[in-house]
């Protein structure tokens, strides 16, 4: 093999791995940016004016224009908490205990970010059109057929990512740190 | 031979690693879904814009909560101070400014402005304050975004909801003072 041929292979492969592990690093999240909490993954520093390269990678390819974490803090959900990726042909109880938090709101999206339509044109719950239960929760159903309590209808899209956002009273860059341990709605798979 | 291979397969993770940091920090650069981007076609300078319904939010930017109201301003300061006047009836909207390049310099919710109507002066580098009601902030970039932004608890306060945000202003200052910047000799 001649020095030019190993040096072209060296550059396809150098370049082939460091747009790859971009790709990954960024549309997954690295534990640089982002954390997990149960099916639930928030990149903290988004809409932060010093947020790191990587969720400012991330923000920028994905379209979004956050608020800063201060304010508002969001969250998304690609899988349920048994690590199975969201479908819209299986059916999903959205359960969370008492929400601390001036308003909050839960959607459900496409993979690009766009809301996925449906016949009721019901798209969201919030903090004020969420029949909550006795200890102050809700239960939230998707589901393509109609279901009891709050119903979220998902249409026959195939994957989705679901976002649940909570709106509270401004909170210093410390709080925002020690914000890990926010109760988060679990995500049951409830049939498929 | 075999330090031969050795030099190339660590020549080719140096490179590599070089490829993806160069690649993470073009990405906000180079990005065509960039949210600041498509803004920018959506809006006119220095004009406050409503956008009630979220099949039009949906296409500005990704994951746009269905049940938020905005209102967008592209400003301007390059000629003149732009002021901002709105309100935020509830303590969970919020106002956000942004720099040219997307990124958010400045944000503020009900709570923290604690006023029915608020006034922003944003002002550039050589701008000198001219009233005392508004909260100046000199902005890092001589253009950006402003977004209010209104959740909605339901559709039936939509309506009021929008006629606040259609009340919002932004608008250039015709009597601004500019420092005088000495000419370069």
């Amino acid at each position: 093999m001649t020095f030019l041929m190993r040096f072209v292979i060296f550059i396809l492969v150098s370049v082939v791995i460091g747009l790859g592990v971009t790709s990954i690093s960024i549309s997954t999240g690295s534990g640089l940016a982002a954390k997990r909490h149960g099916g639930w993954k928030s990149w903290k520093s988004a809409g932060h004016l010093n947020a790191d390269p990587y969720t400012r990678a991330y923000v920028a390819r994905t379209g979004q224009l956050p608020l800063p974490p201060q304010i508002a803090q969001s969250y998304f959900a690609l899988y349920d908490n048994a690590h199975r990726r969201l479908h819209t042909s299986c059916t999903y109880l959205i359960e969370s205990p008492a929400v601390e938090a001036k308003w909050w709101t839960l959607a459900l999206y496409d993979l690009n970010g766009q809301i996925i339509k449906n016949d009721l044109n019901r798209y969201s719950f919030n903090a004020a059109s969420t029949m909550v239960r006795f200890n102050g929760g809700f239960r939230i159903f998707l589901s393509q057929t109609p279901q009891g309590e709050n119903w979220l209808p998902m249409g026959n899209h195939g994957q989705f990512v679901l976002v649940y956002r909570l709106y509270r009273k401004q909170l210093t860059d410390e709080q925002v740190t020690k914000e890990d341990d926010v109760p988060l709605p679990l995500i049951k798979r409830v049939s498929c | 031979m075999n330090n031969q291979y050795i030099a190339w397969a660590f020549a080719t993770l140096i490179l590599s690693l070089v490829v993806h940091i160069s690649a993470v920090l073009a990405i906000p650069y180079l990005s065509e879904k960039d949210a600041y981007k498509r803004l920018l076609d959506f809006t006119e300078v220095n004009q406050m814009r409503v956008v009630d319904r979220f099949e039009e939010t949906d296409k500005l930017w990704a994951f746009h909560p269905p049940d938020m109201k905005i209102a967008v301003c592209r400003y301007d300061v390059t000629k003149a101070p732009v002021q901002v006047e709105f309100s935020l009836l509830r303590g969970y909207w919020s106002v956000a400014l942004y720099d040219n390049q997307g990124r958010n310099f400045y944000a503020a919710d009900g709570y923290d402005l604690q006023r029915e109507r608020s006034s922003l002066l944003l002002l550039g580098p050589d701008d000198i304050k001219t009233d005392d009601d508004a909260l100046p902030i000199t902005v890092p970039t001589m253009s950006g975004i402003l977004v209010l932004r209104a959740p909605v608890d339901s559709e039936v306060i939509s309506p009021m909801v929008v006629r606040a945000l259609s009340r919002a202003k932004c608008e250039q200052l015709e009597n601004a003072k500019r420092r005088l910047v000495p000419e370069a000799s």
